[in-house]
């Protein structure tokens, strides 16, 4: 499907939240439409564990990478209390510039607002979906509704209906 | 005040006794609230609520 205008993201490094959440609910390929999909080492081996066919994929591009650890980084992912995964995904955001960490969790996009770098997690890339013409609203919607059902992402139910509520305002579809 | 009771791998609370001999905390109860009220102030809800938000923004009106 054709793309519309706006740039593309060059590098996302990723927690094993987004990766889990996604091919829970069969949307990991929204994923391609990133330029380069880098996996730290750790979260590597935390998706291996819980979902393995994720990396059996053949049309999605994970790039494994080493962390080269940076103290004054790692500081401060101890203080919020990161789990290696997310402190490997972070650190890693530090070594690519412009890179954007796909997490969901908070303390995890808390440490990366507070260190500069963007974030946004499994519903921002449900409803970018849709603006980049891979999903319809529908489909989008979809989606969402299925989150409680199939998926380990926990969501407030209210806080679902109001994201789907906005899809339809955003599209015309009330 | 509610009393827990938890089981911790003995290389955890090795680190806790460390902390108390060095003098940093008096006792194992206060090593433990202060390390529960870290953890808690980073894992609101409301944060969680406040990301989703940006979210929803980026993913519907976001340029990239």
């Amino acid at each position: 499907m054709e793309k519309t205008d706006y740039t593309t993201i060059q590098n996302v490094i990723l927690d094993a939240g987004p990766i889990i959440h996604l091919e829970e609910i069969d949307s990991l390929y929204l994923l391609t439409d990133f330029e380069r999909l880098i996996i730290p080492d750790a979260v590597w081996r935390e998706v291996e564990y819980h979902s393995p066919s994720v990396f059996k994929y053949r049309d999605i591009n994970f790039e494994k990478a080493n962390v080269v650890f940076d103290e004054d980084i790692l500081s401060v992912c101890k203080l919020f209390c990161l789990d290696t995964g997310e402190l490997e995904a972070i650190t890693l955001c530090s070594q690519y510039p412009d890179s954007i960490l796909l997490t969901d969790d908070a303390s995890a996009r808390l440490v990366a607002k507070t260190l500069g770098i963007r974030a946004h997690g499994t519903i921002g890339i449900l409803l970018r979906a849709i603006r980049r013409k891979q999903f319809t609203p529908h489909e989008t919607m979809r989606k969402l509704k299925e989150i409680p059902l199939k998926s380990t992402l926990f969501i407030r139910r209210s806080l679902l209906h109001e994201i789907i509520e906005e899809v339809k305002r955003e599209y015309g579809l009330i | 005040m509610k009393i827990l009771q938890a089981e911790l791998p003995d290389k955890l609370y090795e680190q806790i006794k460390l902390l108390i001999d060095a003098g940093w905390f008096q006792d194992e109860k206060s090593v433990i609230t202060e390390a529960l009220r870290r953890f808690l102030e980073t894992h609101k809800p409301e944060l969680m609520e406040k990301f989703i938000k940006e979210d929803i923004e980026w993913g519907l009106r976001g340029k990239d």
